[in-house]
């Protein structure tokens, strides 16, 4: 598996490889390549002490349904990832909620609100959260989609952020789901796309619907979808939306949920895929110049493997069949499938849900967040979703699906997938919730994969990845050239080989309502003691280096 | 701003350049030497074809009931595409009704049943079927009966306990185990879909529409030598039925999937174009032929098929009829 095929075009400028750490008692347990899946539950006081609101519990209209957003910050630049919590309002005062929080990671899981310290005061009923430094100041910013004006709010330094929003000319105030950061125009600073959902007066809101029968509530159809926007960042602190200018608005509005921005055809330029509610997706080919081109349906990616639309909220991205292109996972709604679309050759998709083994097993499923990692460090990438219904009318009975649902965590065996159900691999993954948005990374720096997962109306859970020992590694770029303000590289891709064997991630943005983790994670084989490096940087630029020790954290800086 | 080495430095582009038009191959020439397959299929296949034992199934397909077939297409979607919807005109003519066959034999006392559901009457057939199980709690054709008004309500779940109960009860109605595998596919319990539709064979060995459903168990799980043969087979089943065109063009359509998963294109290309030929309303495959067709670099022909597509998939929904607001 995942072997990578040497690139002949690859310029040899091994630089700069700073181990930042050795990590994690990585001699307290003996290397292990077992699939073990092994999650311990923390939540509260422990690690985040925050329920999250989103209207009222159970749901009556579908603003209430999409839950918080999730958003990974190294805010404070001390190499740990915080995190940003996009929390909701009520529909009686869709502006005064309990506010989003920024949590400190304090190191060993614990994570302390500093949202008051930070100066963000954001009591919108916010949704999305997109990650980047779109000033190329060294410090993050954070992006928040709102029901009602989206806020950019700048990382000042010193732990401070300002709402910049007016200035920057980003406060688009229409009902904003996902968003991300990525240098569209390969100008070295960070663009911005921003997904809306629909045209929705939480003052007046629709009457009912059905759903098999059962009445329920409205939309999405029925409410009048909403174009997306896509902001060029002007380099000066302010944007200016170029989404007809590049081709960004197709004939019909989508009911936008979720993006994510990466170059799928590996030519240098960035990409951009928009998960729709109960339509098709969207592939916006980027051609340069700031120039898009449409290709969801023509490319294979918009539909299922019947043409059939889905509605996609999650999406996660790996090299599937190592060919060396991104295929796209993503989760959508019960009495439906989840899909898997193998990128082809850059050009064309695929669904081979079937031939994975992911597709009947996730009928009475309903999915948000997902990703593909190593939990278990064997070398091959697993997948994790998160599911609930929006209707909390939802039973088997009456819908073929509950309204609260299990995750549902796959083994990478082989060629295929397999679902893991026994104990071991935590209660958490066992027992049903209304989960949301998630986000994962290495949040205690031992060396396996940790997720953060928000509950509708419910807890921010942390679970805590227990894998015993294990091989691995972890990749984090820098660019600090002056010429560049895209200093985490978001884009790149990165390829690792070691003997008989390979590996290829994408540092790509967005997600369903999630700014995901900025660096890359490998699962390794035992015997690996290190690695040879491939970085194409997201304009292209190749970077080689030759020897990377695992089991450490590498920050790794381009020339 | 990038560096003077980064342009050479990029890996190949992947969207390929436009083909043109010389290279294209008409859509129409390749359906017109297909038909001419299709034909010979049908007089050589199906001498054995046991009608009797098909008559329940086919009074049920007349009333729409049976199962569509395919996998769903998104929760407002779930008949495979262009399928018409089951008390739609499009749909079997009415004098297609037999008698029961040997062994699948409906009690008269439930024909009236039968009938409501066949009317689409689901709730009036679920009191009336309610009620005489209230009387006769062990019939198994009545808990068939009223599982059957869940199923074609796709609420799976409801009435999936009624058919287990119907298997137990009246294990020899061959017609159940069909349905049961159905509901149980759709519910994502794959296995024991698959031994539902294994017993329906046991019992009613002729019947195509099993063996597609195992090939498409089978393409779930990777099998795609079991599923050729699942496909192949249901085609030869029911190609001499002219009731069946809709089934063998969804078999064609899936054989469609099957090679285009072993990157055999043409071969995909070939079947596809049997499923729009027989079928001319089955959007699903206008959808993969599109995409064959783009891939083997015909763009016209495969922008034609994307109009099918297109004009079918909303006819169909049209017919569907969409919530004004919901999903």
């Amino acid at each position: 598996m995942n072997l990578i095929q040497p690139c002949a075009q690859c310029s040899c400028l091994a630089v700069c490889a700073l181990l930042l750490t050795n990590c994690a008692g990585e001699d307290s347990q003996p290397p292990s390549n077992e699939p073990v899946f092994r999650f311990s539950t923390l939540v509260g006081e422990t690690a985040i002490n925050l329920t999250t609101t989103s209207g009222t519990q159970p749901a009556t209209q579908i603003l209430e349904v999409n839950g918080p957003g999730l958003g990974l910050i190294d805010f404070d630049n001390d190499g740990d990832l915080d995190l940003f919590v996009a929390n909701g309002a009520t529909l009686s005062d869709p502006e005064n909620g309990p506010g989003s929080r920024l949590y400190e990671n304090l190191g060993g899981l614990r994570f302390k609100d500093v949202t008051g310290a930070a100066g963000i005061h954001l009591t919108r009923w916010a949704m999305g959260v997109a990650v980047g430094d779109y000033d190329g100041d060294g410090r993050d910013d954070l992006y928040v989609t709102c029901y009602g004006p989206n806020v950019l709010l700048r990382n000042e330094g010193e732990g401070r952020f300002t709402d910049v929003t007016k200035h920057a000319g980003v406060g688009d105030p229409r009902w904003g789901t996902s968003c991300a950061f990525g240098d569209i125009d390969n100008d070295g600073d960070l663009d911005l796309y921003v997904v809306n959902y629909l045209q929705f007066d939480a003052a007046n809101p629709p009457g009912r619907s059905h759903f098999k029968g059962i009445e329920v509530m409205a939309g999405p159809h029925g409410l009048p979808a909403q174009h997306d926007i896509l902001y060029e960042n002007l380099g000066d602190g302010t944007f200016r939306d170029i989404t007809a200018a590049a081709n960004c608005l197709p004939a019909q509005p989508g009911y936008g949920l979720g993006v994510i921005i990466i170059d799928f055809d590996a030519d240098g330029r960035q990409d951009i895929f928009v998960g729709n509610d109960s339509m098709t997706n969207f592939l916006f080919h980027n051609l340069g110049e700031k120039r898009f081109e449409e290709r969801g349906v023509l490319s294979g990616i918009a539909a299922n493997i019947d043409g059939g639309e889905q509605a996609t909220m999650g999406i996660a991205v790996a090299d599937v069949d190592a060919n060396g292109y991104p295929d796209l996972f993503t989760t959508n709604f019960s009495s439906d499938t989840n899909t898997l679309h193998l990128n082809l050759d850059g050009a064309f998709f695929d669904d081979r849900t079937q031939q994975f083994g992911l597709a009947l097993i996730s009928r009475p499923f309903l999915g948000w967040s997902c990703g593909f990692f190593d939990f278990d460090l064997d070398g091959d990438e697993d997948l994790l979703m998160f599911n609930s219904h929006v209707y909390p009318q939802a039973t088997m009975d009456a819908m073929d699906s509950d309204y609260e649902q299990t995750p549902l965590l796959f083994e990478r065996e082989g060629k295929r997938f397999a679902r893991r159900t026994e104990p071991q691999i935590g209660s958490f993954l066992n027992e049903r919730h209304r989960d949301r948005a998630a986000v994962f990374g290495d949040f205690d720096h031992d060396g396996d994969i940790d997720v953060i997962v928000s509950e509708l109306n419910g807890p921010i859970r942390v679970l805590r990845n227990d894998h015993p020992g294990g091989n691995w590694l972890t990749i984090e770029l820098r660019d600090e050239r002056e010429t560049s303000r895209n200093h985490r590289g978001l884009g790149s891709r990165i390829e690792l080989t070691y003997p008989n064997g390979g590996q290829r991630r994408w540092i790509y943005t967005g997600g369903y309502q999630t700014s995901i983790a900025p660096y890359a994670h490998f699962g390794l084989p035992a015997d690996v003691l290190d690695v040879a490096a491939v970085i194409v940087w997201p304009d292209g630029y190749t970077q080689r280096i030759e020897s990377l020790p695992t089991k450490a954290r590498h920050l790794i800086r381009r020339p | 701003m990038v560096n003077s080495d980064a342009h050479a430095a990029r890996a190949p582009a992947g969207f390929p350049p436009r083909i043109h038009s010389e290279h294209r191959r008409p859509v129409c020439l390749a359906i017109g030497s297909l038909r001419n397959r299709v034909q010979v299929q049908k007089r050589v296949i199906l001498s054995n074809l046991n009608l009797g034992t098909l008559a329940v199934m086919l009074l049920l397909m007349a009333a729409g009931c049976r199962d569509q077939g395919d996998p769903g297409q998104g929760q407002t979607a779930e008949p495979t595409g262009g399928e018409p919807p089951p008390d739609s005109k499009d749909g079997a003519p009415p004098d297609r009704a037999t008698p029961a066959a040997p062994g699948a034999t409906l009690d008269p006392d439930l024909a009236p049943i039968f009938a409501l559901i066949s009317q689409n009457q689901l709730d009036l057939a679920r009191d009336q079927v309610t009620d005489y199980l209230q009387q006769n709690p062990q019939t198994g054709q009545a808990q068939f009966l009223l599982g059957l008004t869940y199923h074609r309500e796709k609420r799976y779940a409801l009435a999936r306990p009624h058919f287990a109960k119907a298997t137990e009860f009246s294990p020899r109605f061959h017609p159940t185990y069909h349905f049961y595998g159905w509901c149980l596919y759709y519910l994502g319990e794959t296995e024991q879909a698959r031994t539902a539709f294994q017993e329906h064979l046991r019992l009613a060995p002729t019947e195509g529409d099993s063996h597609f459903a195992l090939g498409l168990l089978a393409m779930e799980a990777d099998q795609l030598d079991e599923a050729e043969r699942r496909f192949n087979k249901a085609i030869e089943l029911q190609a001499d039925n002219p009731r069946r065109r809709r089934d063998v063009a969804k078999a064609h359509a899936r054989l469609g999937d099957l090679y285009i998963r072993r990157e055999r294109l043409e071969l995909a290309k070939g079947h596809l174009l049997d499923a729009t030929n027989l079928w001319p309303q089955h959007y699903a495959a206008y959808y993969k032929l599109h995409l064959v067709l783009n891939r083997l670099g015909e763009p016209e022909a495969a922008d034609e098929a994307f109009q099918q597509y297109r004009l079918w998939q909303e006819r169909a929904e049209q017919r569907r009829g969409l919530p004004g607001q919901g999903r």
